[in-house]
């Protein structure tokens, strides 16, 4: 993640960055005329469109009925390098980004862009719920093997799992996941997974391209998940209102990622010169 | 983009409980690849556990029958030891003719009048007669039907003529008992069983209407006019 004012870190650990919101079931669906709409206040950030077809498959086991197949399409829009997309749904729709570039320089104006035009052209009665994901895949080119000491790289708080000042020696960790979740407001939560993983968080082969995908191996994962929920009311759908919100629920994410990082790991890992998968 | 993780991303099962123990945290914040299949992935669940459902309800209504299949033959070889007339007796008490009791039997009225008056039945016929003798016991203590005769004799679907009575004179005690047990049995489904003919055999070209001063009445189905 990359705090706001100073340009991404040349071997930024970010591998995904996600905005999900969630609402009523829209009645007509995404209908083609919305598509088009959308498509043109979009052109100039997301100017690929595409239609995923999904299928569902109704299977009744044990039951002598044949199965059922219903298909529906929706659109997809994505950059010409394909790292950034946005999938629009009934209930939902997502933004996501592999190439992350800044929160107030990129990503918020991307999101105001398809709110505004969203609310614009197919507003849906409400809204349930804002998700701001960031999931960092930290790796550190010392550390080749699970669980790794990452004491010099991570805040020791977040490692007391593995800290052999606290654990005997008879207990050896050989990998361990944390999950925490604060009140960040009265309606939003910021849920952090954390802990040390092999491979990859973040598909490299998936349908947002990730482009110098890392080798697999050993990282630190920080997944944070800021996230508003509707509480007894439901708003309405005011792109304004949304904005303010994704401001809202992006502060807390930079603030752990800021305590969990040592000036280590930002001086010596991120601020390298990128490293590229192989 | 789809995680290569779940949320649970530490991937051994966990150490079973008795109890089932509730995830306490919210479900994440979808990426595109959750979100194209989770609506899908969730009816297809639903769909799944319907299913299970069915299943076991399935079972267990197979394991009921062989529950009751297994009482009938218990009861049947109590009620075998019982003197012949007592039980004749008992059926004639119960409601049933003694032409139904013949029927039931598979022999002549006369024949049955000659075991009340003490002649001997072949061990096939008192067996017949015992088990006929059990079941109603068995419905009318496990069901609560209290004129087992009477409802015996009466058809259980409407468009055939087909009765219980018909059930147990050809040995099919056990659809006899399904439809007795009255847990949302479809009688068609009986019927079905019993005769899978049904709808040809009892097929009928007349059908009954109500006439325009309010009098029901007969006519041809159309088509067959």
């Amino acid at each position: 993640m990359t705090p706001t004012g100073r340009p991404p870190y040349p071997n930024a650990p970010l591998a995904l960055t996600v905005l999900e919101i969630r609402y009523p079931e829209l009645e007509e669906g995404v209908g083609r005329r919305a598509q088009q709409h959308m498509r043109e206040a979009l052109r100039g950030r997301l100017p690929l469109i595409e239609n995923i077809k999904e299928e569902q498959i109704e299977l009744a086991i044990g039951a002598p009925m044949p199965a059922s197949v219903q298909r529906r399409s929706f659109p997809r829009f994505t950059t010409r390098d394909r790292t950034t997309a946005l999938v629009v749904k009934e209930q939902a729709l997502a933004i996501e980004t592999t190439e992350y570039e800044g929160w107030e320089e990129n990503f918020r104006p991307l999101i105001a862009q398809v709110v505004t035009a969203f609310a614009h052209i197919s507003p849906p009665d409400g809204l349930l719920r804002i998700g701001l994901r960031y999931i960092d895949e930290i790796r550190v080119p010392e550390i080749m093997a699970l669980p790794g000491d990452w004491r010099p790289y991570i805040d020791e708080h977040l490692l007391a799992p593995a800290d052999p000042g606290f654990i005997p020696a008879s207990l050896r960790p050989t990998t361990w996941q944390g999950l925490v979740q604060y009140r960040t407001a009265s309606d939003s939560t910021l849920t952090v997974r954390y802990g040390p993983q092999d491979g990859h968080a973040v598909n490299p082969r998936g349908s947002t391209r990730r482009k110098d995908a890392p080798d697999p191996g050993p990282f630190f994962l920080l997944d944070s998940d800021s996230y508003w929920q509707a509480g007894d009311e439901v708003p309405e759908f005011d792109a304004d209102w949304i904005i303010d919100t994704c401001n809202s629920l992006h502060e807390p994410t930079r603030e752990f990622f800021r305590i969990a990082a040592t000036d280590k790991l930002r001086d010596e890992v991120f601020d390298a010169p990128r490293r590229h998968g192989t | 983009m789809k995680l290569a993780f779940d949320s649970e991303s530490i991937t051994d099962e966990s150490t079973g409980t008795s109890i089932g123990l509730r995830d306490t945290t919210e479900a994440p914040t979808r990426t595109i690849a959750d979100l194209v299949q989770h609506v899908g992935f969730l009816k297809n669940r639903t769909r799944v556990l319907v299913a299970d459902s069915n299943d076991v309800h399935h079972s267990a209504d197979e394991l009921h029958a062989e529950s009751l299949d297994q009482l009938l033959r218990t009861t049947t070889a109590q009620h075998a030891r019982e003197p012949l007339a007592e039980m004749l007796e008992g059926l004639s008490d119960s409601g049933f003719s003694w032409r139904e009791i013949a029927r039931l039997a598979g022999v002549s009225v006369p024949a049955v009048r000659k075991w009340r008056q003490g002649e001997s039945a072949s061990g096939e016929n008192r067996h017949r007669i015992a088990r006929v003798t059990a079941f109603c016991e068995i419905v009318g203590e496990q069901y609560l039907i209290d004129d087992v005769a009477s409802w015996l004799e009466t058809p259980f679907h409407t468009e055939a003529p087909v009765t219980g009575l018909d059930l147990l004179t050809n040995d099919r005690f056990d659809l006899a008992m399904r439809l007795a047990g009255d847990d949302g049995v479809d009688p068609e489904s009986i019927l079905e069983q019993f005769e899978p003919d049904w709808r040809e055999r009892y097929a009928t070209s007349v059908e009954v209407f109500v006439a325009p001063d309010g009098q029901p009445g007969l006519r041809l189905r159309e088509g067959d006019s």
